[in-house]
């Protein structure tokens, strides 16, 4: 924000997202704000607590306090008390977040309380997380007596914010201040900033001081938060009702102050349009724009007397029928209210019933002489693009004799036949913008770059500029697409671009899988970031690209962006290099200019890190436009060899993957119509397999001869791409050339062979497992038992060898040793190429799980990163044996994870009882042996395992022909008498924070859970925001001087239970102890807590060496290894084992590689020295504790029984 | 006893100064090492190399972590890029200065062309006494011709010394062809000192991972002849003040540096081995020779061997070899 300060009351221009803009008002109007993280409204707590920790003032002078809270609910709570308490206070919000804040909500309202909450519009969790942009969140909040200001764009973000807190001040009434998550709130455009003499002026101080009489005073002592009873309480609900009543009028107010103080004039209601029109369209949100660009175009074309309009809401609570009709004319006939939402079952969405109650009520009061036709229709859920094209089909249905109602628009709806159709060739752009897409790979500095050129030009006086970012659904490897428009006309275009002027494609291997040209305008540029010179680029070009270069007549560009990088000193980082190209060919400033603009950011960007550095840049800018080539396009298609797409799964993938899970990956996902998407949220599992991504340039390649085949390799690897087989010499009969084997090297198996597989099309390249493999190869320098190779040369061979290596049959799991290391590389993970992280530290102990467990096992996932990479579409990466056993997995929520997962315990529970209830109705029938044999039996091992599946086989053959009630009842439930293993799994966000509660709660029920905690010390999902799990001395979001605070102890916390077995392993460490503690864990029949230390990007470390972090945070004692095992009190000993050495290295070599602590020294440069220090003592004065714990007996913890437990 | 001596325009109340080591890398150290006596220090070297490593990994990893999906697209608070490692230095001489009254010389190891400069001025702004400036550049390439080695090393002595107006001594490596003249082209850029020799890191074989290893660089006793001969040679046929480097264990080291000529003697290793307080020892030492031979002070001393001053200049000659050798084998 500081940049932003500016001692003239100019107003200045910036360019920034939504979120900013909002929370810029918020941060400078309030005293108090209560944070948590959730996307897409994280940015604005982050800013709020990045401003306070850089001491910026709000308009009073004062430094707002800003406090993390343990979840929307805490924060809401914190919220009301603070406001009861008579300070300014805010929070931010969205989605999931918004629904725990709603009991807060009712209160705060319900006494009067001027406040506003600032919320990212997003979906709901239903039959599925989205992340992305609707108002179903702000519609459930809608009857909580907030009134609720809708923006629709970052402009609009940042003007409503000011009239929303001056509002709220006058009528006592709580707002909801909302805009639409990501298209306005991750948008980032050009906005006139409201300078403070604005926000001021909109703020009366006199009602500032009202609402400090009005709050809790022990000087002037009132109560609230009664109890009441039949005689007054609903008299007490209608009490308020005039300042509702009030409200519109004030809002109304406070839009002229405000259009007096900027001249940007907002309505409760604002009609666009001729006062003639026929047809009208009513809505709120970003889509308002896109709507009345449309119009306007619309209306060119179309004649005076059929003239279209639209009413876009912004005062949505208190809905003013008054002002509605007010602005009605008599023209209109009929009316389309679109919804960006979904309320089921309901008699329509909630903005359409609204409008329809008004016009009814004006019609039976005479207000408006006769009724048009209304129709309402959904459009936009979870950000789904809202075009001109949609908004003109609804223009156009609104000139039928009978339009569509209750309609959908965007999607195909061939259930329900909702859908209006329309014509994808209706655009709009503006001529004169430049409209440019840029397709990159998440990691190449693409969207960086961007955003930096969107600064660039926005500070042009003359220019306008917007920009909005497109990921795909992998955290690894993903695609992005960046939309950038640039013109000197303000841009008001809030949907992804229809017509590019410009596309550049930064990874040229996406020609074969994206198409991008597909809206390219005719003679439009396309840069081609190619390896290939422009004289030999054409050839390699696939024949689609050939063919719209040829038939739009584009204009193509090449540079070799990694050679001119490296040339330049750049390393791989190409990102300077494209953003060259893009200035010097789009035509956005003359070429000479725009070159200077980006030198001149570059000096500004890089100057403080050295003149070498910016020199560098400079040669890399230079060296660019050198080495940037115009190539010549052919009259036809020549080459003989044309490249042709290869297609999107293998022919043998199951048919829902080719015809509907295909398509999503494709890109296509937008087309798939109603009828083949799932009712009900449950789709088919494993299906990572058949998205084959190819996303690393190197992969890890066995060497045979040096193995020693100990298994750390395949154990580490978090995206399952290593697997071993031992299997029988003959098999190696048929095996391909380049198939390797060798000896298994264990005594007594001469006919045995081992062979360790790559997935060479499913690993990331992370190297993890190379930095693993304990052998060095004393006969080649640096080289291991598995070395990181080029892909490309041994791809083919590779593939082959995995063919074959997957018809080696899978090992019986009976004859594997489940308890080293050397033993579990033979089971089959059944967690595997998930779209996590390259490198993810979380994901190898899944996998592990999975390896021990995975067809008996339960999981539920709390949300969060294992939740993505878990559960996101289009594919999955939890899956099944070649028995169709697997995993299953769902995810409940954030917050409620421990709950949801041991309700599968009580469920499994009683069903296996019941079970047993069935099966004793058999005795007779089936013998007393089998039925006592399968309600005794242990299952302790596969063994065990093995043989109950074979009785309850035995059971379901017996039954074969007996088709009574009875019969159908224990084969519905059967099953279930195979013991059930329940894993409760999540991040340190949900067990140390939002969570924590309910895992109190599951962990002291005596149950038999299993409760995964895969620990990053952050909220990695959102974004790396501190949680109670964050250490001492680490930046993070939300911790931006610093956490000052030592990382709370949920072990500690778990062990005073006594009943409760807790591990804390880490897999980087010691995989040996991992693996004991996740065994142990499944087999005590109580609960059990294992805290798994898990590297992450959110550290700011090289993820090659994640697992050398762990073992550092061990040695060094930050992260000591132990075990608490109830169980062997009852041999008297002591239950808790500490499994890793005496610190031995001290906390800064751990913490000196990872760019969380380093951040430290600039976060605050005085300090850091201390906080580090105290952090050093915290570890020393816990190890002791710990040592402490190790030397007791088994007599000196809590009483309660080891046995305590059902 | 007067041991005041001149170095590069600097006072320094002995001839004593701490070369750049783990002693001189922190406040309380160094005030350790003022109080035993030692008259001026060097600060270990800003290594612009390995802060161009660090800050392209820096870069690498902000690059791999943000963007990478709509949900996080940062994962540090905003506005919080790592600065160049260099400023965690500059803070180091401004505590120092602080911290101690004897004169502070930074040292700066670069290898660009933009970053000698660029730091140097940023040493000078940071208050530092003087530069010491090492340069090593020995590429392991069968094409680079010696005169280009000694151009690169010319050019960047000249670079600057051109950009600061604090004093700036050069520590070298004496493998030039003609080690002599190289000197005398290093004073005619006006280089206010020559600190003789850098210790280069020498590669090592790890025979258990099969990987190159840096060596220690420590000295050893015994050490001081390649320095005490181009000391020797060099006293009173150059401006630019003369430093010892190599190999100064015991007050006879000490001694002899000064008599072929050396302003100041730098230690390191036998610091590291005996304690800062080994200065005290070692300027007793000084002090008891020169006693003892009524010396008033070290000028009447320093360079009375040097090639010019001594009775037997042959001996600095390649010739005297044979003759030694000779004597050895009868």
């Amino acid at each position: 924000m500081s940049q932003h300060n500016h001692s003239k009351e100019q107003p200045v221009r910036v360019t920034i997202d939504g979120n900013e803009a909002a929370a810029y008002v918020a941060y400078r109007t309030n005293e108090v704000c209560a944070i948590y993280p959730i996307t897409p409204s994280s940015n604005m707590a982050e800013l709020a607590e990045q401003w306070a920790a850089e001491g910026i003032k709000n308009i009073w002078g004062g430094k707002p306090h800003v406090a993390q809270m343990q979840s929307e609910a805490g924060a809401a709570g914190a919220v009301h008390g603070s406001l009861q308490t008579g300070a300014l206070t805010t929070t931010f919000t969205a989605s999931q977040g918004l629904m725990l804040m709603l009991p807060n909500m009712y209160k705060i309202a319900g006494e009067l309380t001027p406040s506003v909450i600032y919320v990212a519009a997003r979906s709901l969790a239903t039959q599925g997380l989205s992340i992305f942009g609707d108002h179903q969140d702000v519609m459930a909040a809608r009857s909580t007596g907030y009134a609720m200001l809708s923006a629709s764009s970052v402009q609009e973000a940042h003007d409503l914010a000011l009239i929303a807190q001056a509002a709220t001040l006058e009528s006592r009434i709580p707002f909801m201040h909302f805009f639409d998550g990501f298209r306005t709130s991750h948008e980032i455009n050009k906005i006139s900033l409201l300078p403070d003499g604005v926000i001021r002026a909109m703020i009366d101080d006199k009602l500032v001081h009202d609402h400090r009489r009005r709050a809790l005073n022990p000087e002037n002592p009132v109560i609230r938060g009664t109890a009441q009873n039949p005689d007054v309480y609903f008299q007490a609900r209608e009490s308020a009702s005039s300042f509702y009543e009030k409200t519109p009028d004030i809002v109304e107010a406070c839009m002229w102050r405000f259009a007096g103080l900027t001249g940007r004039h907002y309505r409760p209601f604002s009609w666009y349009g001729p006062k003639n029109a026929k047809r009208l369209i009513v809505l709120m949100g970003s889509g308002a724009e896109t709507v009345k660009m449309t119009m306007e175009a619309m209306n060119r074309e179309l004649p005076e007397d059929d003239q279209v309009a639209m009413i876009q809401v912004r005062l949505y609570r208190p809905f003013s029928a008054d002002r509605f009709l007010h602005i009605l004319p008599e023209s209109i006939t009929s009316i389309a209210v679109l919804d960006r939402t979904k309320e089921p079952g309901a008699s329509g969405e909630p903005l359409y019933q609204d409008v329809m109650t008004v016009l009814s009520e004006g019609y039976m009061n005479d207000r408006i002489k006769r009724l048009p036709k209304v129709i309402g229709g959904r459009y936009g859920l979870s950000s789904k693009e809202f075009t001109p094209a949609m908004v003109k089909a609804v223009y156009d249905e609104l000139s039928k004799e009978q339009p569509k109602n209750h309609f959908t628009i965007g999607i195909n709806d061939d259930v329900m036949g909702s859908s209006l159709e329309y014509d994808d060739s209706f655009v709009i752009e503006d001529p004169e913008s430049v409209r440019a897409m840029f397709f990159g790979l998440g990691a190449d500095g693409t969207v960086g770059a961007n955003k930096n050129s969107v600064k660039i030009i926005g500070s042009d006086p003359q220019l306008n500029a917007q920009a909005y970012f497109v990921y795909d659904s992998k955290k690894s490897g993903s695609q992005t697409i960046s939309h950038l428009r640039f013109g000197k006309q303000p841009i008001e275009a809030p949907y992804l671009i229809q017509s590019a002027s410009f596309v550049a494609c930064h990874q040229f291997n996406f020609l074969e899988r994206t198409d991008m040209l597909s809206n390219i305008e005719p003679g439009g540029i396309f840069l081609l970031n190619s390896p290939f010179g422009p004289d030999e680029v054409w050839s390699k070009l696939p024949r689609r690209v050939q063919e719209q270069l040829i038939q739009k007549k584009l204009k193509l560009h090449v540079i070799d962006g990694s050679a001119v990088a490296k040339a330049a000193g750049m390393g791989n980082r190409t990102n300077t290099i494209m953003q060259t190209c893009f200035f010097a060919l789009s035509g956005v400033l003359p070429r000479d200019e725009a070159i200077a603009r980006i030198k001149h950011a570059i000096e500004k960007t890089y100057r403080r890190k050295g003149a070498d550095v910016v020199e560098r840049n400079f040669r890399a800018v230079d060296q660019t436009l050198e080495h940037l080539y115009s190539v010549r396009i052919p009259a036809h298609i020549e080459h003989a060899e044309i490249i042709v797409e290869k297609p999107v799964v293998s022919e043998e993938a199951p048919e829902f993957i080719k015809e509907v899970t295909s398509r999503m990956i494709g890109g296509q996902g937008d087309l798939i119509p109603v009828s083949q998407i799932p009712v009900d949220g449950t789709w088919p599992s494993g299906t990572t397999r058949w998205e084959k991504r190819n996303i690393a340039l190197q992969i890890p390649v066995w060497d045979e001869e040096v193995c020693i085949q100990c298994g750390n390799c395949s154990m580490v690897c978090p995206h399952a791409a290593i697997r071993a087989k031992f299997y029988n010499e003959a098999s190696l009969a048929d095996a391909p050339e380049g198939f390797k084997s060798a000896p298994i090297s264990a005594r007594g198996f001469p006919e045995t062979r081992y062979t360790l597989q790559t997935y060479p099309e499913d690993c990331t390249g992370c190297g993890l497992c190379v930095e693993a493999c304990p052998v060095r190869n004393p006969k080649k320098s640096g080289s291991r038992a598995i070395n990181m190779m080029d892909k490309e040369p041994v791809l083919e061979e590779e593939k082959q060898s995995l063919s074959f290596f997957e018809q080696l049959p899978i090992n019986d799991r009976r004859q594997v040793d489940f308890s080293t290391v050397r033993g579990i590389q033979f089971l089959e993970p059944l967690f595997e190429f998930s779209g996590a992280c390259s490198g993810c530290g979380e994901t190898p102990y899944l996998k592990l799980m999975t390896q021990l467990f995975g067809d008996r096992l339960l999981v539920a996932n709390a949300t969060g990163c294992s939740s993505i990479y878990g559960g996101n579409l289009p594919t999955t990466p939890w899956s099944k044996n070649a028995e169709g056993r697997g995993p299953a997995w769902a995810n409940s929520l954030f917050e409620d994870n421990a709950e949801f997962g041991f309700g599968f315990r009580l469920s499994s529970d009683h069903q296996a009882e019941q079970a047993m209830l069935e099966l004793e109705s058999f005795r007779e029938q089936l013998g007393s042996e089998l039925v006592d044999s399968i309600i005794h039996a242990p299952q302790e091992n596969d063994t065990d395992i093995h043989k109950q599946r074979e009785r309850l086989k035995s059971v379901q053959e017996q039954l074969q022909d007996v088709h009574t009630p009875e019969a159908q009842s224990l084969r519905a439930v059967m099953d279930r008498l195979l013991k059930r293993v329940v894993w409760i799994v999540g991040g340190d966000g949900w067990a140390y924070d939002i969570g924590s509660g309910g895992l109190d709660h599951v962990l002291a029920s005596g149950r038999n859970v299993n409760v995964l905690v895969m620990d990053t010390e952050v909220y990695s999902n959102t974004g790396g925001q501190a949680s109670k799990s964050t250490p001492m001395g680490a930046v993070a979001k939300f911790a931006a001087a610093g956490k000052r605070s030592a990382k709370k102890d949920v072990a500690l916390q778990a062990i005073a239970y006594g009943n409760v077995y807790v591990a804390r392993i880490a897999m980087g460490a010691s995989p040996q102890q991992a693996l004991q503690a996740i065994r142990e864990a499944e087999a005590w029949p109580g609960p059990s807590l294992v805290i798994a230390y898990s590297h992450c990007i959110a550290h700011g470390i090289n993820m090659t060496h994640g697992m050398e972090q762990q073992r550092l945070a061990v040695r060094s004692g930050h992260w000591p290894l132990f075990r608490y095992n109830p169980g062997r009190t009852d041999h008297h000993e002591n239950p808790f084992i500490l499994d890793s050495l005496r610190p031995s290295v001290p906390l800064t070599d751990y913490i000196r590689n990872e760019v969380r602590y380093r951040a430290l020294n600039i976060a605050c440069p005085d300090e850091a020295g201390a906080i580090l220090e105290e952090a050093q003592t915290v570890i020393n004065r816990k190890w002791g504790v710990y040592e402490e714990m190790a030397t007791h007996n088994a007599m000196d913890f809590v009483p309660e029984k080891a046995s305590a437990v059902h | 006893m007067d041991l005041t001596t001149k170095y590069m325009g600097l006072s320094l109340k002995n001839p004593l100064m701490a070369a750049a080591s783990p002693l001189t890398s922190t406040v309380k150290s160094i005030q350790r090492l003022e109080k035993a006596g030692i008259a001026a220090i060097v600060l270990p070297s800003l290594f612009e190399e390995q802060i161009r490593r660090e800050q392209e990994e820096e870069e690498r990893i902000a690059l791999s972590r943000n963007d990478l999906f709509p949900e996080a697209t940062s994962f540090l608070p905003s506005g919080l890029t790592l600065e160049r490692g260099s400023q965690a230095y500059l803070d180091t001489i401004h505590k120092v200065k602080a911290a101690v009254d004897i004169p502070v010389i930074a040292s700066l190891n670069g290898c660009s062309e933009g970053g000698w400069v660029d730091y140097a001025r940023q040493i000078e702004q940071a208050g530092a006494d003087g530069i010491e400036l090492h340069i090593y550049y020995n590429p392991p390439s069968l094409d680079i011709t010696g005169r280009q080695v000694e151009e690169v090393y010319l050019d960047v002595a000249r670079r600057v010394k051109d950009s600061v107006t604090i004093p700036v001594a050069l520590k070298v490596d004496p493998f030039f062809s003609a080690f002599g003249n190289m000197a005398r082209q290093f004073d005619e850029i006006g280089v206010d000192a020559l600190v003789m020799f850098n210790r280069m890191l020498q590669p090592d074989f790890n025979l258990n991972n099969m990987l190159v290893e840096p060596s220690w660089p420590i000295s050893k006793a015994g050490e001081i002849g390649i320095p005490l001969r181009w000391i020797s040679v060099l006293h009173g046929k150059v401006n630019a003040s003369l430093a010892a480097t190599s190999g100064a264990y015991d007050h006879e080291d000490i001694i002899k540096y000064l008599l072929g000529g050396a302003d100041t003697v730098m230690l390191a290793s036998a610091l590291i081995r005996n304690g800062a307080d080994y200065v005290s020892v070692l300027l007793k030492g000084l002090e008891v020779w020169l006693k003892q031979r009524d010396f008033e002070d070290l000028n009447e001393m320093r360079g009375m061997m040097s090639q010019r001053s001594v009775a037997n200049p042959e001996a600095f000659e390649r010739a005297n070899y044979i003759r030694t050798v000779d004597g050895v084998r009868k």
